[in-house]
């Protein structure tokens, strides 16, 4: 069943078009990544779906129907600032955004307590958030969008800033969600939390979708057959393994090397008959790129900020 | 609607400002106003608002329909403002109130003024002219006497009824009077409620910038209920804020505010003028974008004149002249200090009644242009 469909999306700022016919689908039950570096059209895109941005033209559809006001209740957004009370208590948090999806009682209590538990905060529920960490609070954020048990969860980068033991446990937490039933959605400048959790990306540049589709099928297709990864004897040198002259980039790190080589080679057993020193190689293969390789490969920009 | 604004009236009386703004403000300025300007409220003048107000019941005669257009041509004249009241009770208990400087009766060729013992200068000065208006002998001892306008005593000489009645003076205890510090409570009360554009103001400004605004929304409730919602919460709390004012300004600095009907009709009187100046803080918001310049604009120009020339910070007609007088009535601050002063020392709601539906009018044409505005510039405005 399709969970959200975007379709020729397109959305104009002071004459400037930010989003070019942006399409895309998400399934029930998957955890899809949307990956883009700054001012790429993220936030943009994540705001005409929750209908915060209502002056767009092309359509989305949730659950079928056209986004409106009475859809909203289907999804939980979980914004990229934080957007909590600082002045309340985690529970009357959690529990006055809860109310305002019409929860009350018995109910409301109970979500209340599965949002605070599946982040990890229930033990912290009379403590104010100004007392918590940025993780802690982060954690709180995401419970306050999901106190309303929603099929759909949009996470705006929810891990940006925080310690490595809050981000595991956001990561678990966004698994569990995923496996109690919820379709998520989920941007991030971390690859490799992206790698870890989401089945399929939608990599968006410059306000249009430019790659789309499971992660090992990208992957499959930015693989290079002029591009092996090999680890070498400590004392070896990649020089006296490989002619000189076949290499047109090679990349190391300790013993590890990334080799470009001038023409393709399809099988390893063509890579391995250029060898002229064999006993000095203890593993090569083709290099299978990351989605860092593959992001900066399609946009020519570094995902996280400060990289080029 | 009803969870934020429980949570907005929650959050609301957490703020150290609010409290300070709402509290704490009324009841030092009160006493610190009311204690050093005391000189301006002494026994002889009670009159604490621009003119000498008076009542008059004129019987139906020629020499009465002359004395009648007298008193509706030249009260501007004569500093005094005039209405007519036929319900001698009423006239003679606001009398007795201090609400009116008094009460002015023609019957039979005579004369009769009703007036309390704190009746003001300004009301010696009246007798004067009636006295010569009925009989120019005295007019004389008027001019020494008073040291006031010669141009409208001869006037009133050279247009003298020439009846040879005199005027009779009848002096009737009064019962209540406002002083220094029940001025300025009456005072500090408006004050108070126009406070509450302060409160709105940076109510909306913190929902923005805490993103807790785009969460409703996002939960699918409208944009003007979020505000409809902070109008209510804030006038909520205004109203508990002087409930807590009233009772300290009674029991502490022993203040009047009259029986249990004229205490209602202050605190709704200020609800309703609170609603009015938060829809105006809300269409404020609404055009500006930065919320924090808008208020200290408010906070250090807007409120400060309004409040001003609305005489809620002086005894103003003393101080400036005539021209800056007539700005007056451009303050709202004004209507109220006034309507509330009728209601309290002159049992009359007419003034206050008038207001209160011209309020309401007001805020549901701004609260219109509200929705207006929240639909054009709609969830933009939250991010």
């Amino acid at each position: 069943m399709t969970v959200l469909k975007v379709s020729d999306v397109k959305k104009t700022y002071d004459k400037k078009e930010v989003l070019h016919g942006v399409n895309f689908s998400v399934q029930e039950k998957e955890v899809y990544g949307l990956l883009g570096p700054n001012g790429a059209g993220k936030s943009t895109l994540l705001n005409i779906i929750v209908n915060l941005i209502t002056e767009h033209s092309g359509d989305v559809e949730i659950f079928a129907k056209k986004i409106s006001r009475s859809s909203l209740s289907e999804i939980g957004f979980v914004p990229q600032d934080l957007a909590i009370y600082e002045d309340l208590s985690t529970i009357q948090n959690v529990s006055f955004f809860g109310s305002l999806y019409g929860l009350k009682g018995k109910v409301l209590h109970e979500n209340c307590e599965a949002a605070l538990r599946m982040v990890g905060l229930w033990d912290q529920r009379k403590r104010k958030p100004s007392a918590f960490s940025g993780g802690m609070k982060r954690r709180l954020n995401i419970a306050c969008s999901i106190v309303h048990s929603p099929k759909l969860i949009i996470l705006d980068e929810p891990t940006v800033g925080i310690d490595p033991q809050s981000r595991n446990y956001i990561l678990e937490s966004i698994k569990a969600l995923n496996q109690a039933g919820a379709t998520i959605i989920y941007t991030s400048h971390y690859m490799e939390e992206v790698e870890a959790i989401c089945s399929k990306v939608a990599i968006i540049d410059d306000g249009k979708i430019v790659e789309n589709g499971l992660i090992s099928v990208i992957k499959e297709k930015y693989q290079k057959n002029n591009c092996y990864e090999c680890i070498l004897e400590t004392q070896a040198k990649i020089e006296g393994v490989f002619p000189k002259e076949l290499i047109a980039d090679i990349s190391s790190s300790d013993n590890k090397y990334l080799i470009t080589f001038k023409t393709d080679y399809i099988n390893i057993k063509d890579v391995m008959a250029l060898v002229t020193d064999k006993n000095s190689i203890v593993s090569i293969g083709k290099y299978r790129p990351n989605l860092e390789d593959i992001f900066l490969d399609i946009t020519g920009k570094a995902l996280r900020d400060g990289d080029s | 609607m009803f969870e934020l604004v429980k949570v907005s009236f929650f959050l609301n009386i957490r703020e150290v400002r609010n409290i300070a703004l709402m509290v704490l403000l009324p009841i030092l300025l009160t006493l610190i106003l009311g204690v050093s300007l005391s000189s301006v409220f002494n026994e002889s003048n009670s009159n604490v608002l621009s003119a000498s107000r008076w009542l008059y019941q004129i019987e139906d005669s020629a020499s009465g329909e002359k004395l009648k257009e007298f008193l509706e041509t030249y009260h501007t004249q004569l500093n005094m403002e005039v209405s007519e009241q036929a319900n001698y009770d009423e006239a003679i208990s606001s009398v007795s109130n201090s609400g009116v400087d008094g009460y002015l009766i023609y019957k039979n060729e005579t004369i009769t003024i009703y007036k309390n013992e704190h009746s003001s200068e300004s009301t010696k000065w009246l007798e004067i002219v009636f006295d010569n208006y009925l009989d120019r002998a005295s007019i004389i001892d008027g001019i020494v006497d008073s040291s006031q306008d010669l141009e409208l005593l001869q006037f009133v000489q050279d247009n003298s009824m020439n009846i040879g009645n005199r005027i009779e003076l009848l002096q009737i205890e009064s019962t209540r009077q406002p002083n220094a510090i029940g001025y300025y409570a009456i005072a500090m009360i408006t004050l108070t409620s126009c406070y509450s554009i302060v409160v709105m103001i940076l109510g909306l400004s913190e929902e923005r910038r805490k993103n807790t605004l785009k969460r409703f929304l996002l939960s699918g409730k409208s944009f003007f209920s979020f505000l409809l919602s902070k109008s209510i919460s804030t006038c909520i709390l205004l109203l508990a804020e002087l409930f807590v004012v009233m009772i300290f300004d009674t029991f502490i600095y022993r203040v009047d505010f009259g029986d249990a009907k004229c205490w209602l009709t202050v605190l709704a009187v200020s609800v309703i003028f609170a609603f009015a100046v938060t829809q105006f803080g809300t269409l404020l918001s609404l055009l500006f974008k930065n919320l924090m310049a808008l208020n200290i604009i408010v906070n250090a120009a807007l409120l400060p004149i309004v409040l001003f020339f609305g005489g809620a910070y002086l005894h103003f007609y003393k101080l400036i002249s005539m021209g800056l007088q007539n700005i007056m009535i451009f303050s709202p601050v004004y209507h109220v200090n006034k309507g509330l002063f009728d209601a309290i020392y002159l049992n009359s709601y007419e003034y206050i009644f008038k207001f209160c539906v011209l309020a309401l009018i007001v805020s549901v044409l701004l609260a219109e242009i509200n929705i207006l505005l929240s639909r054009w510039r709609g969830n933009s405005w939250a991010q």
